[in-house]
């Protein structure tokens, strides 16, 4: 499977290394930038963390978003859905639980990024903090089913990156998700 | 970022009657609508204001161009009367008479009281005339500009303000506040800006802000999501929420130097960020291990602490003006619901008990009033409840429309709409009786935050 490449540089350096070296120097890569201030203006920050090299370089959805990424292929996982203001599974969001648990389990090798993502209706911020909900249910749900939380990374979108923009009940069911994103084979 | 700008503002009241319009303004205050003030003095049969939403009815005015002396840049001259006009239609209080009806050339006729044809401005229904003149010397400008009394004659006040040309429409704003101050005893809000999030010019979600001119500027190039923008007391910095790092971080950003830094980037959701009404602390909703609380943050010092450790989903904090209180949203009851404690994480109060959903509070700065954005039958709306306690109001119908924010003069919410694909910004009063559309165009915008004065 490939690894996708965040940008330019990113992909010159992927011809001049091994692939597994090619998430850590993106990472470097954007640090680098960060801290120099190049593309961006930058003054000193506190309580930071950084992402680790492997969520840098997965192909998650605001790659798709910015435009550096590319889809991820085929959809091996399936998007678990949720009701509106919850982030609780039922029997149809643990049917997708459980296939997503059983690739985990026959490719031992395999990290996925969980987003959690809601619809538009509501405050942001909290769906932003709803969603971090929902990737946490799944991350806990996959856990329960004997994938190592090791193998497993949560990030929340909220209602920023939707699916569909219609104004709709199947639009909105769409957009309340968690998708997974392979992160490392 | 913004020019710097170098109004001289002196102040210079008239001396001079300010019956007619105090006695207007003081019944606008206590919340007598507009119908009883058609009783007052003689200016009864003048009066042609339309009756708008909930029979608000707008005072006339009459804002006819500056006379001209000296080098005046026209352009700029002309500017000024156009946002004027603006900002008084804006406000929901005045309808702007049509320039074309006026009687009398600005250029010949007079600007003082003992000048001007009051008949010819009575005759064409004005009650309150803005009369003024502005000289030039090429790129500065110099306006005076006073507020006539069309009935009795009388100047309820004038001001004075000058600077270069360019910065034609915030001396405007200033003068529209003003002109509220005469009427209200509160100037006005217009000379101000609002930060929101839009997608405009590309695909990119940034911060922008907005001018009561209708001029919008970008002020971030993160070329990724940005989220929930708020105004340092200063309204020279903001705080606002960045997927940059591809993780919600907290960034602060000077506008004076176009520089931001990383506030708070703890893994997770790092959101809301609230500047304490002395610009010291700042109040957000974090994230650990997949649960949010509301903290506090005080970047001088480096620290942060928890103010909640609910199992729920606590964020959406505001400050109270007075630093001491602070509301916010938590879904501990099982919806999103609104609370209300001390900063200190003391004294937990819930303050919504109808809907489903109740989130976004705001404390307005006069700190009379709570708003914040309630669902019902499917949308949200517009609501304001009395800090003291009591039964929220709604304000809007339209669409569906979220988070609010508060005018610095609280006399206003801006707001975001969704009507037709995209959401739009809008204000209105806090009556609810004239909505107002801010911004259009095919763009995406949302979560507007409302600084204070500039000045």
């Amino acid at each position: 499977m490939k690894i996708r490449k965040r940008t330019m540089m990113g992909k010159m350096m992927g011809r001049m290394m091994g692939k597994k070296q090619i998430a850590i120097a993106a990472c470097l890569l954007a640090v680098t930038f960060a801290t120099a201030g190049c593309s961006s203006k930058r003054g000193g920050g506190m309580y930071d963390d950084e992402l680790s090299a492997d969520q840098m370089a997965a192909a998650s959805s605001i790659d798709q978003f910015e435009g550096t990424g590319e889809v991820a292929a085929g959809g091996v996982f399936q998007d678990v859905r949720f009701d509106f203001d919850s982030d609780g599974l039922d029997g149809s969001a643990m049917e997708s639980v459980r296939n997503n648990a059983a690739i985990m389990e026959s490719n031992p090798g395999l990290k996925v990024e969980i987003e959690g993502h809601c619809d538009e209706r509501g405050s942001s911020e909290y769906n932003l903090a709803l969603g971090a909900r929902r990737a946490r249910a799944v991350r806990d749900a996959m856990i329960g089913l004997g994938v190592s939380h090791e193998r497993m990374s949560t990030v929340s979108y909220g209602e920023e990156l939707p699916l569909c923009k219609d104004t709709s009940d199947k639009c909105w069911s769409e957009n309340r998700r968690c998708h997974l994103v392979e992160l490392r084979r | 970022m913004f020019t710097q700008v170098r109004v001289v503002a002196t102040p210079s009241r008239m001396v001079g009657k300010e019956r007619g319009l105090r006695r207007f303004a003081a019944m606008t205050i206590a919340g007598v609508t507009l119908s009883c003030v058609c009783s007052v003095g003689s200016a009864q049969a003048q009066i042609r204001g339309e009756i708008v939403g909930a029979g608000a009815r707008l005072i006339p005015i009459a804002v006819p161009a500056l006379k001209r002396s000296g080098a005046v840049d026209d352009s700029s001259a002309r500017k000024f009367v156009e946002v004027l006009r603006g900002d008084l239609e804006l406000s929901g209080i005045f309808r702007v008479i049509d320039p074309a009806a006026y009687i009398d050339d600005p250029q010949t006729s007079g600007v003082t009281s003992d000048t001007i044809n009051f008949e010819n401005w009575r005759s064409i229904g004005a009650m309150t005339l803005i009369r003024g003149s502005v000289m030039g010397t090429g790129a500065d400008m110099a306006v005076e500009v006073r507020s006539f009394d069309v009935a009795d004659h009388s100047s309820s006040g004038g001001r004075r303000l000058s600077g270069s040309a360019s910065e034609a429409a915030r001396m405007a704003h200033r003068m529209a506040d003003t002109v509220l101050e005469y009427l209200t005893g509160i100037p006005g809000p217009f000379d101000s800006r609002i930060a929101f999030v839009s997608n405009r010019g590309g695909h990119f979600r940034e911060i922008h802000t907005y001018s009561f001119d209708g001029e919008v500027k970008k002020v971030t190039d993160h070329r990724s999501i940005t989220m929930a923008p708020s105004w340092h007391p200063s309204a020279q910095a903001l705080l606002f929420t960045s997927f940059r790092n591809r993780s919600p971080v907290l960034y602060s950003l000077d506008l004076r130097t176009g520089y931001d830094s990383r506030l708070a980037s703890k893994l997770g959701v790092n959101v809301g960020g609230a500047y304490s009404p002395d610009g010291s602390r700042v109040l957000l909703a974090r994230e650990d291990n997949g649960n949010t609380d509301i903290h506090e943050l005080d970047p001088s010092a480096g620290k942060v602490r928890a103010l909640t450790t609910h199992w729920a989903i606590d964020v959406d904090p505001a400050w109270a003006p007075d630093g001491r209180r602070m509301v916010f949203c938590s879904s501990r009851s099982g919806t999103p619901q609104i609370y209300e404690m001390t900063v200190g994480g003391n004294d937990l109060r819930r303050l919504t008990f109808d809907g489903n959903y109740n989130c976004s509070p705001v404390w307005s700065p006069d700190g009379k009033y709570i708003a914040f954005a309630g669902q019902a039958n499917g949308r949200f709306q517009i609501h304001v409840m009395p800090a003291s306690g009591g039964s929220p109001r709604r304000l809007t119908s339209s669409g569906s429309n979220e988070d609010p924010t508060w005018s610095p003069d609280s006399r206003y919410l801006a707001y975001s709409s969704k009507r037709a694909g995209t959401r739009k910004l809008y204000m209105i009063d806090v009556q609810g009786r004239q909505e107002r559309q801010l911004t259009d165009g095919s763009s995406d915008d949302s979560s507007p935050s409302w600084s204070r004065r500039l000045e």
